[in-house]
């Protein structure tokens, strides 16, 4: 199979008697020689950028994403009997925060109840302080990190994340009952939605959209084995007739908006065997992205 | 004509602003018999039928879509920098297309004789020899850089971008107030201030044949391309002071309208063959054009200040050899002082022969005895400002300062004469402001900006209005609380003088 990159250059893989590539111009300034021009003059990208790009897809992933498993687990736990249900910790195991949690929290609970408490979870996660990976503080590094890269990224994009930014603060007091928050919650994973399709729609095809996706799929990949990794946890019991298991492993599926996808591929009731397969090796699953 | 003006006034009833009184200023839309001056006629007609409670929504959303679009500036309290949504007034500024085209030739051709005066100081100092302007001007500004006699940027062109101020006295008459030649800021708010009207009173521009401001992208990206040392589709850049930079939005907007990286002196290097190059993920790439946007002193710690992390060591070299471009060229800054102000008219004469089309404020040195004298005994009366600064910083308005502050500045005036000028209080005009949901007369500027290179000049078609908010206050310095108007070039009858 041709490489369709050798094609249009018409010389296969010697590039002796080809027009210099942006490769070829590196290395001779580095040998201090004349420089050849770039033939697509314009297309550099500073390391510094590729970095904010990249970081960019990340915290925007992990803003949508932890919006998202909040969003399903407090779905979740309404369908599970008072008692039945696994707390809000598994929450803080899967941001991998239930350390920084503890250290700000645990001296001011109630010293007879170990569990903690739904609010305090919730408000850890949301915009705790101490909290680096919580939604708001993903949001912000998200938006600074466009904002460094502003020059590379389309300029709707930017605004639609500084705007959520901005109203995801302005709304922020109406998130600390659960009817607000699941308005919120919708509108931070609508609002990471909105900027995905314009970056998607609008964005060159060039190398800083690779380090973006890169960023968004590395997150992503962080994310699916987080949650898989507390879930199955705290799943390990061969229940297989427990009529809860189903809405757990529904709710990992949802956590990761893999539901629909899976029941596509999968018409199989969820659990853990078949999931497991469809999030670890099914490519029917989307990344946030097709590959660039 | 308008072809849309109404055939006769409103009458008094349904007036826009019922008690609208910019007397004794001059306004820029409406005359001293309280009508609309004709090019304002259709604006005004379009406000008075949108009322008052439109009006103040359509502020709200304006400073809405500010908010969410990002446009801002940064302020420093107390060493802490504070980014504020950009302060924008919704009633354009309008100024008549004929009276804008003497403007627009009176500032390229003071662009014109300010390239060939600092090409001048670094060569054979023409004007120094010929008595035209004296020799301390020169030799001992502040601005003047050794490090740049005998360079020769191409085109002769030193000063490729100019953030002239210019405002208007109590008869409508236009001054040039500064030459900013250094690193004028304001470009992205006059365009993103005219996307924003567009938003807001879409219906409005079908009532005006308004000249576009965004050309000035276009034309900006050919000056700098220009000057390209290199033949070929150059690599330009952004050159920022970084993130923390008040300017910042602008530096990014820039980078964005243009299709360039921002680059930090961090990502730039120079190395033994005098080449400036970038580090991208590729490695090393040359870089043929440089607009930066960081003062002289911090371009390259090897040559000025060594404790500058902004800048780029060895850049000067690079420029001195002609491999890299640098915009605006290093050292333009010595036209750019309030005691060079003072003679750009014979400066004009002298390089071009011609006339001056623009005003200059007449301008008391007080490193000259009499002026001097004349400073210390009128100072009420007059406007002290620093030869050396931008930005407002450290003006002194007399008729607005307390005794103590007089006190204190007639002694700095005494001690350091030569830091010092003084001009006659210009009565700014005003225009009509949102002010609290009622409109009244505000003191305003004009910041327009000139593009000069080998090629040709270009003026942006009207400037950045700025606008103090405060009642009779004539600062209208963003950094010190002012606020903006889109300004629209028109095609109507002039009526004022120019």
């Amino acid at each position: 199979m041709s490489d369709p990159v050798d094609m249009v250059d018409g010389t296969g893989t010697d590039t002796a008697g080809a027009a210099p590539d942006r490769h070829d111009r590196q290395h001779r300034a580095e040998q201090d020689e004349p420089e050849e021009r770039d033939e697509r003059g314009g297309t550099m990208l500073l390391a510094r950028m590729a970095e904010a790009v990249y970081w960019a897809g990340r915290h925007l992933e992990r803003a949508e994403g932890t919006a998202r498993i909040v969003q399903v687990h407090t779905d979740a736990h309404v369908d599970l009997p008072v008692g039945e249900d696994v707390g809000w910790e598994p929450l803080l195991a899967i941001a991998g925060v239930d350390s920084e949690f503890a250290e700000r929290y645990q001296e001011a609970e109630d010293p007879d109840d170990v569990r903690a408490a739904e609010e305090d979870v919730i408000e850890f996660l949301l915009h705790g302080e101490g909290n680096g990976s919580s939604i708001l503080a993903s949001l912000t590094a998200a938006r600074e990190n466009l904002r460094t890269a502003r020059p590379v990224v389309p300029r709707e994009a930017w605004e639609a994340c500084n705007n959520l930014w901005l109203g995801s603060h302005d709304h922020l007091h109406e998130a600390h009952s659960r009817e607000g928050r699941v308005l919120w919650l919708r509108r931070i994973i609508a609002g990471c939605q909105c900027i995905h399709g314009i970056l998607l729609g609008t964005m060159s095809r060039d190398e800083a959209m690779s380090f973006l996706v890169l960023g968004q799929n590395i997150e992503r990949a962080d994310l699916t084995t987080r949650v898989l990794d507390v879930r199955s946890d705290s799943l390990h019991h061969p229940g297989a007739d427990d009529p809860y298991d189903v809405v757990h492993w529904m709710a990992v599926l949802r956590s990761l908006a893999a539901y629909q996808p899976f029941r596509r591929a999968m018409p199989a009731r969820p659990q853990g065997g078949s999931t497991l397969r469809f999030l670890l090796q099914d490519d029917r699953f989307p990344g946030p992205w097709a590959p660039a | 004509m308008d072809p849309l003006a109404p055939p006769a006034r409103p009458g008094a009833g349904t007036r826009a602003w019922p008690s609208y009184d910019p007397a004794p200023f001059f306004d820029e839309l409406v005359a001293p018999d309280g009508a609309p001056r004709p090019s304002a006629q259709a604006l005004w007609t379009y406000f008075t039928e949108l009322g008052a409670d439109a009006l103040a929504e359509r502020q709200l959303a304006a400073d809405r879509e500010i908010r969410a679009i990002g446009v801002t500036f940064t302020v420093y309290d107390e060493g802490v920098g504070v980014d504020r949504p950009w302060p924008f007034d919704i009633i354009p500024r309008i100024i008549p297309r004929n009276q804008w085209q003497v403007i627009e030739a009176g500032l390229v051709q003071r662009l014109s004789a300010l390239n060939l005066f600092i090409d001048d100081c670094y060569h054979d100092q023409r004007a120094v020899s010929e008595g035209v302007v004296p020799a301390d001007l020169v030799s001992g500004s502040p601005n003047f850089r050794r490090e740049c006699v005998g360079v020769d940027p191409p085109g002769g062109i030193w000063a490729h971008i100019c953030g002239s101020d210019l405002i208007r006295d109590d008869q409508g008459i236009w001054y040039v107030l500064e030459d900013n030649l250094r690193v004028p800021s304001g470009v992205s708010y006059l365009l993103e201030n005219r996307m924003v009207t567009k938003h807001i009173f879409p219906e409005m521009f079908r009532h005006y044949s308004i000249e576009p401001v965004d050309p000035y992208v276009g034309r900006l990206a050919a000056t700098l391309a220009s000057v390209s040392p290199s033949t070929g589709d150059p690599t330009i850049v952004v050159l920022t002071p970084g993130i923390y930079n008040s300017a910042y939005f602008e530096h990014a907007f820039l980078a964005q309208q243009l299709g360039v990286e921002l680059v930090e002196g961090g990502d730039l290097v120079v190395l033994d063959d005098d080449c400036v190059y970038a580090r991208t993920i590729d490695g090393l790439e040359q870089v043929d054009v440089i607009y930066r946007r960081v003062d002289d002193v911090f371009l390259d710690p090897e040559v000025f200040r060594a404790d500058s992390m902004l800048g780029v060591p060895g850049l000067m070299r690079a420029w001195k050899a002609g491999r890299v471009a640098l915009v605006n060229a290093p050292g333009a800054g010595i036209a750019d002082d309030k005691k060079v102000y003072s003679y750009v008219p014979e400066i004009i004469r002298f390089y071009l022969d011609e006339e001056p089309i623009l005003w200059t404020i007449p301008t008391f040195r007080c490193s000259d005895p009499a002026s001097r004298a004349h400073v210390l005994a009128n100072m009420a009366d007059l406007v002290v400002k620093p030869a050396n600064e931008s930005g407002g910083y450290g003006v002194l308005v007399g008729s607005q300062a307390t005794d103590e502050e007089l006190a204190t500045a007639a002694k700095e005036v005494e001690d350091q004469p030569n830091r010092w000028v003084a001009q006659p209080i210009i009565k700014l005009s005003t225009a009509p402001t949102l002010c609290d949901d009622a409109v009244a007369p505000r003191h305003v500027d004009l910041r327009p900006f000139t593009l000069m290179g080998p090629d040709g000049a270009y003026v942006t078609r009207g400037g950045l209005t700025r606008v103090a908010r405060r009642q009779g206050s004539l600062v209208v310095n963003s950094s010190q609380g002012g606020g903006s108007k889109d300004t629209w070039v028109v095609d109507a009858p002039g009526d004022e003088p120019s």
